[in-house]
């Protein structure tokens, strides 16, 4: 089978589907974590799996340890999601206010994870609806899944790699007010899942050429 | 009249074009970022503007506030996918006269401009 690689119109068409889900996931998170959060513009990139991996050994990336939690996805497009933080989040999970149960108390160790799950979950979520809606398909999420360390993420990356062939790289900057943390949304399309897509971008595209 | 429409994704420059009202006579100009947007401003008569708010480089707010020192903004509907309550709240004192969430469907566009006694 042939590699599909998306033309750079329907890539700008993923980037800006992308863009849509991410401000919806923007304004969920203003609301959690209680202040304003700036979205810079999505990058997107197509990659191959085995590549991801030494994308987070780099830059501010390389710098402390990293939080990531991986979440599957099916129905019409299959595949599985991760979002990486950098080290910075480590600084404001216990106090988000969104999630104070009380004014200046800080969460526990528990409840920070729990936070770190709800914030994977909204912006993946976005991530990947804002995907599939434009497109008119309808995709189901399994629960996500905290990996703890950096050689966690490794063996996700590195497992079943061959099958897993592109990964879609979307880049999401958020910055919470005078907060700010890194974090990269990647997610891993399977060959029939990129071609699906492929072909529901063509009736998008064709649609508005109509017009 | 007249209609800008300055995003950087050309799928997003589609369906706006697509979404303006057919009934609405229309020369269409497209800019593709904030610069490009203020030299058509700059240079030519705009009735219309409907402006991205995430751009790479100058965004939609840096296009807003600069129009609004020049004094030369033009009637201006933010389209964007950034729905927080403080970016409404933030392009409306800037001087747009709406914000649409995006995809915008037809509609919204077309009852935007009736509120704003455009169409």
């Amino acid at each position: 089978m042939t590699t599909p690689i998306l033309s750079p119109e329907k890539l700008d068409a993923l980037q800006e589907l992308v863009n849509i889900g991410m401000g919806t996931a923007g304004a969920a998170l203003a609301e959690a974590l209680g202040g304003f959060v700036g979205l810079a513009v999505p990058g997107i990139d197509l990659t191959n799996r085995l590549n991801v991996a030494a994308l987070f050994d780099v830059g501010s990336w390389a710098e402390d340890e990293l939080e990531a939690v991986h979440q599957p996805f099916f129905g019409a497009f299959m595949g599985e999601s991760m979002i990486v933080f950098d080290g910075r989040v480590h600084a404001h999970l216990a106090n988000l206010p969104g999630y104070a149960v009380a004014p200046g108390a800080e969460l526990s160790s528990a409840e920070q994870q729990e936070v770190l799950l709800d914030l994977a979950n909204v912006v993946i979520g976005a991530c990947v609806n804002g995907i599939a809606e434009p497109l008119q398909e309808i995709v189901s999420f399994a629960a996500p899944a905290r990996f703890g360390s950096r050689s966690e993420i490794r063996t996700f990356l590195s497992r079943d790699a061959a099958a897993w062939h592109q990964g879609l790289i979307v880049n999401v900057d958020f910055k919470l007010e005078a907060r700010s943390f890194l974090s990269r949304v990647l997610v891993f399309l399977p060959e029939h899942s990129l071609q699906r897509i492929d072909a529901a971008l063509t009736r998008l595209l064709d649609g508005l050429a109509a017009g | 009249m007249r209609v800008l429409i300055v995003d950087d994704s050309r799928l997003a420059r589609m369906t706006l074009r697509k979404a303006l009202p057919a009934s609405l006579s229309t020369e269409v100009v497209e800019a593709a970022n904030g610069d490009e947007a203020l030299a058509c401003v700059s240079s030519s008569q705009v009735d219309l503007m409907l402006l991205d708010l995430t751009m790479p480089g100058r965004d939609g707010y840096q296009v807003l506030e600069t129009l609004q020192e020049m004094g030369r903004t033009p009637p201006t509907i933010v389209v964007s996918a950034d729905v927080q309550t403080l970016a409404v709240a933030r392009v409306m004192k800037l001087g747009a006269i709406a914000f649409l969430k995006k995809s915008l469907k037809p509609a919204d566009l077309t009852e935007a401009l009736q509120r704003a006694g455009l169409l």
